[in-house]
């Protein structure tokens, strides 16, 4: 069930220290969502939101950053609930146009540091 | 024996054929994590199971009946979900693919595996020539590159 994400609310987004870029920050064109990025509502930890992506937690690395709605939203991004079956927080923050470096730079503006 | 997948090169994990289509999203992350895909009237579950938010990953799947096919649509309690995903891979035959990116899926295998162990050694063969491709790709990429031989000597 779909609900309403008020600008209060935080989202969570998931990233890794061993990994390039450690958090994505823009969509992959190939995928199903070419225009949207992922995060979880809420202020998860890195372990609660490994946990919900990939089923496990991974020992190392693990990082969670954190954004307001009402930022995202300020900064012209859509914040939409889309749960799945495995992740009922699902969030999906998308852009109105195909996302260039400018785009790009706008979204990792409105996260903060991040937490591992 | 069971229907397997036909997977195609260079074709996204989440329909890894010209012919396979992605019909139901069980959890999405940036793309499609574990869901159902249909190829040739056949369902099969898929799954990452490596590389989740990495560029290189590493996708399972297998076969299901369509009553699996709908049970696993209508969990919504992510443990009851995790515990009938697992049920349905433990029936195998399971086909493992590495992916990237850039390419998208690179290689598969079909394992066809009755214990822990031919699992373990079909998993770790496509890894390693998994392995062996980006480590080709890398260095082609490197000697297109003008200022390599500088930068690799």
């Amino acid at each position: 069930m779909t609900r309403e994400i008020a600008d209060e609310e935080v989202v969570t987004q998931y990233g890794n220290s061993q990994t390039d870029p450690v958090f994505r920050t823009r969509p992959d064109p190939e995928s199903p969502t070419p225009r949207a990025m992922s995060a979880t509502v809420g202020r998860l930890t890195p372990a609660a939101i490994a946990k919900l992506v990939r089923g496990y937690e991974r020992p190392a690395g693990d990082l969670a950053r954190y954004a307001r709605v009402g930022d995202l939203r300020q900064a012209g991004f859509e914040v939409r609930h889309t749960p799945s079956n495995r992740n009922p927080g699902h969030v999906s923050i998308e852009w109105p146009a195909d996302w260039d470096d400018t785009v790009a730079e706008r979204f990792d503006r409105c996260y903060g540091e991040s937490n591992g | 024996m069971a229907d397997t997948i036909q997977i195609e090169r260079w074709h996204r994990p989440w329909a890894p054929a010209s012919d396979a289509r992605l019909v139901e999203t069980l959890n999405y992350y940036d793309r499609p994590l574990i869901g159902i895909i249909e190829q040739h009237g056949v369902k099969h579950l898929f799954r990452c199971v490596g590389g989740h938010i990495e560029p290189h990953h590493v996708w399972i799947y297998t076969c299901v009946t369509g009553s699996e096919a709908d049970a696993l649509v209508r969990t919504n309690d992510p443990e009851k979900l995790e515990a009938l995903i697992g049920e349905f891979f433990a029936q195998g035959p399971v086909a493992v693919a590495a992916a990237d990116d850039a390419d998208g899926v690179w290689g598969s295998t079909i394992i066809d595996a009755f214990t822990v162990e031919e699992l373990r050694t079909g998993y770790d063969r496509i890894i390693r020539e998994f392995h062996q491709y980006l480590k080709s790709k890398q260095k082609e990429a490197a000697a297109s590159h003008p200022l390599s031989t500088s930068a690799s000597s």
